[in-house]
Parts: structure tokens; sequence; C-alpha cells
């Protein structure tokens, strides 16, 4: 399968912080979730696949050949949101839509545009500055969905906003990934929105990879046993990956295979883990 | 570039109608009333700077810059399109100005040669500050340039001060003459060698 985007040893190292020999794979079709606590390294990781920072060391595939962010051309089928609305302030909604349509010229597609624009009832006649912030993303995702792009990267796109307009933009994203050469890589804090629409999820710690793992295997497939201390002393080391010690004296154990575990030990309550449970065992817990 | 220059343009837009308003007020009050037409030539040519600090400024703000090194547009062109809207600001500051001297011709003793020399001279000295100014922009950001900018505007009321103070001889008439007729081109070499140094500073920054 075609990679959208194809992440290899990527190296970049500021002072108090790196991001170390990180690879992973988008492929075509998919939604790929970034998750990391803050500073562990999504923005200056999809600041690097933008050519808007050079790693030390690394490649870069986009859409399948190497990325060379000195070229205009590479970044033509590509739509990118950030978590703030980079257009300035007194620019209105039509003037976004005629300025796009200068820089995309044929790609650009105004209908398309008016369309979304109509979908959110975007204000065609009002200045940025004052909309609110859904209304900015909205705004903002509009802007990088209208020239037709193969690839969308969205970081924090869905920070700060409420569920209605946040579920408004994911079905907006589970509309563009139903052709199936588009693609999207998806940093976000809000976890709940990857269970909802993600194939992948990509987890990194302190500018390390944890891990790059499908999204159906980490939520079904893992589980948290919470477990007390006497049931804890009939658990092997290598049937859990990560464990937190409880107040009372228990422990929570994070869970690779909850099937097995749960024959092996049906005595021990199991609960499902979510992105965030999983994120926070990593993070807050220790090794076996 | 015709994106970069209508984004600024129509970003500008009422900005720009404020200007073009305090320079009417300008001309009609100081210009004709007091017949003081250079003094408007020079004023619409500073506030003609304003234009284009005030568009790297909002950009600045509003992230911009790392919004459009998403699309297809070359960091060339991002620079490019700043050193052009300066160029266009700073000619209608001079066409202002040679407008206004025509009207107060019917009021007024006006030489022609002398209104173009106001118009220009100013015009030159509004690129010469754009010139210095845009590379330090890019370099440091509006927030941090801004004292520079200060001292950028007193420090040529100094310098004549200083050259009173000392005694020192005004330069000929002909070597006024001929520095006049140098100075487009010596600002136009310059405002290119700005442009070119404001590209390598903006791709060390943002590569």
């Amino acid at each position: 399968m075609e990679n959208a985007i194809k992440v290899e040893h990527l190296s970049k190292e500021y002072p108090g912080f790196a991001l170390r020999d990180l690879s992973f794979l988008v492929p075509r079709g998919s939604i790929v979730g970034l998750i990391g606590e803050n500073g562990a390294g999504k923005t200056t990781t999809l600041h690097a696949i933008l050519g808007l920072i050079r790693p030390e060391q690394g490649r870069i595939e986009l859409l399948g050949r190497p990325y060379d962010p000195k070229n205009p051309a590479h970044r033509r089928r590509i739509g990118v949101v950030f978590d703030e609305c980079g257009f300035p302030p007194h620019l209105t909604c039509a003037a976004v839509g005629r300025m796009m349509g200068l820089v995309y010229r044929e790609l650009w597609d105004a209908g398309a545009f008016a369309e979304y624009c109509r979908r959110f009832a975007l204000p065609q006649n009002k200045e940025i500055r004052d909309l609110s912030r859904g209304m900015k993303m909205k705004l903002s995702i509009a802007a990088a969905l209208s020239h037709r792009p193969e690839l969308l990267i969205l970081d924090e796109p869905t920070g700060g906003l409420d569920p209605i307009v946040r579920e408004e933009i994911l079905d907006l994203f589970s509309e563009f990934i139903q052709d199936e050469r588009n693609s999207i890589l998806f940093s976000t804090h809000i976890t709940t929105d990857l269970e909802k629409i993600a194939d992948q999820i990509v987890f990194l710690h302190g500018g390390q990879l944890v891990f790059s793992q499908s999204k159906d295997d980490l939520i079904y497939r893992h589980a948290v046993a919470r477990c007390t201390s006497a049931q804890f002393a009939g658990i092997a080391g290598g049937e859990y990956l990560r464990r937190r010690s409880l107040p009372g004296g228990g422990q929570e154990l994070l869970i690779a295979d909850r099937d097995a575990f749960a024959r092996r030990h049906p005595q021990v309550v199991l609960d499902r883990a979510g992105i965030d449970e999983i994120m926070l065992f990593y993070v807050k817990g220790e090794e076996k | 570039m015709r994106a970069l220059l209508y984004k600024d343009l129509r970003n500008l837009r009422r900005y720009i109608a404020q200007l073009m308003a305090i320079c009417l007020a300008f001309g009609l009050i100081f210009g004709i009333s007091n017949g003081n037409l250079y003094f408007v030539a020079g004023y619409a040519a500073m506030l003609s700077i304003m234009i284009q600090l005030n568009s790297m400024a909002y950009d600045e703000q509003c992230g911009w810059y790392r919004t459009a090194l998403t699309m297809p547009i070359s960091r060339r062109a991002l620079v490019g399109s700043k050193y052009l809207l300066g160029l266009l600001a700073v000619a209608g500051g001079a066409a202002y100005s040679l407008v206004l001297s025509a009207v107060g011709s019917f009021f007024l003793p006006v030489s022609p040669l002398e209104a173009l020399a106001a118009a220009g001279g100013c015009s030159c000295i509004a690129l010469l500050f754009l010139a210095i100014l845009t590379p330090l922009l890019f370099r440091y950001g509006t927030e941090k340039t801004r004292l520079l900018m200060a001292l950028l505007f007193v420090l040529p009321i100094l310098l004549l001060f200083v050259i009173e103070r000392l005694g020192l001889p005004m330069p000929s008439e002909t070597v006024l003459a001929g520095l006049l007729l140098a100075l487009p081109f010596l600002i136009a070499g310059l405002y290119a060698l700005s442009f070119l140094i404001s590209v390598r500073i903006f791709r060390a920054k943002l590569p």
C-alpha cells in the first residue's frame, strides 16, 4: 500500500528537548492520530514534515515522493490546519476564498469553498477577528479542503471547541477519507476524537516514539486490570505492559491482550482501556 | 504574488483609507492653507512606510508566514510581496504629493521641478527606511524592531544637528544636484540588496 507520509529516523534537537529517531507511516486512505503530552514533540514532528523546521537527520516522503520544502509545487496536494487561524484578522470569509483562489488557481474549487461555508454557516462578510474560535477553525478547515488536497495535516484543530462543533468537523474528516486516496495526520489532545475516527495511533513521549498501532487493537485488545496486592503477587511481569500503584495498596496494570489475561486471571477486574488511560500508563506508570 | 498583494491590501483596506483621509486633511490644512506643500510630501512618505510595517505586524500576529508556507507559495514571493507593497505605498504617497502640488499651483506659487524633487526625495528616503527596516523586521519581529525604528527616525535629525553644531560646510549645489540624480539608482540598488538579505534571513528562520 502506498503511504501518504513516510517518516524515517527523524531527529531534531532544541535546548532542553530532542526528537529522536522517529519513524512512522501514514498509509493512504487512513486517519492517523498523533498523540502525546505537551512537549512530547507532536508539533515539532508536524513542522518537520511540513518543512517549517530543518531536522538534523531523517527522511520524509509525502504522497510517494521525497518532500522538498523549497519546492512550492510539492505543497499543492496538501491541506494544513493549525491550532490557530492563520489568516489576517481583517479579511472576511469571502476575501479568504478569493485569495486562496489566486494561490491555488486551477486547483481551487470556489464552489466547494462556498458549500463548506454554507454548511458551516460561515458569514461571508464578517471579518475574521469577529468570528468565534469555532468559526475560525471551520474557516481554516474549509480553506484547507477546497483545493481538493490528498493529504490533510492537522495540528490540534478541535482544541478548545465545544462537542457540537467538534462533531461537525469530525464528520467532515470522515467524509474526506471516503475517497481512498485521501489521508489525514491528526495531532490532538482530545483522544475521544481519535477514538471516533482514527485508524491508527502514533504515540510520542519525550520526543520518542512509544508505539504506532492500530486504534482498534489498542482500545479493543488492551485493558486495565485493577487488582489487589495479593492478586498482583500472582501475576508474572510478562503479562502486563505497565503498572501504576493505587493509593490503597493495589495495582492497576495495562494489559496488551485482554482475552488471554482474562482466561488466566478470571478473578481480576478488567476495564476497557481508553487512549487517555494508555497514555497515562506510559507517561506516569512504571515498567514491569 | 497577486494573492499576497490582494491579501495585504484587503486586510489593510480600512487602515489605508484612514491614512488617505489623514493625508487629505493634512494636505488641505498644512499644504494649501499654510502653503507648506513639501511638508505634506514628507508626511505622506512617512505614512506610506507604515502600510508595509503594519502588514508585517498583522502577518506576524496571526501566524500568516507559517500558514502561507503550507501553500504553494515560495519564500521568495512571500518576502517579495512585502517589498512590492512598500514600493506601491511609497509610489502612492509620491503620487498624492504631486497631485497636491498640481492642485496647490492654482493658489500658490509652485515650481513643478521643486515639487517633483520633493516627492522624489521623500520617496527615496521612505524607501531607504524600508530597505533598512524590512530585514530587521524579518529577523527580530515587529516588537523588537520598534525601538530600532524610533532610532532610525531620530537619527537623520541628530545627524543634521551634529553637522550644524560642528559647523561642517554643507555640500555645494552641484554636489547636491549630482546626489539627487544618483539617489534613485542608489536607493534602487539598496532596496534590491535589502530584498536579498531579507530572503536569506527568512530562509534561515523558516527553512
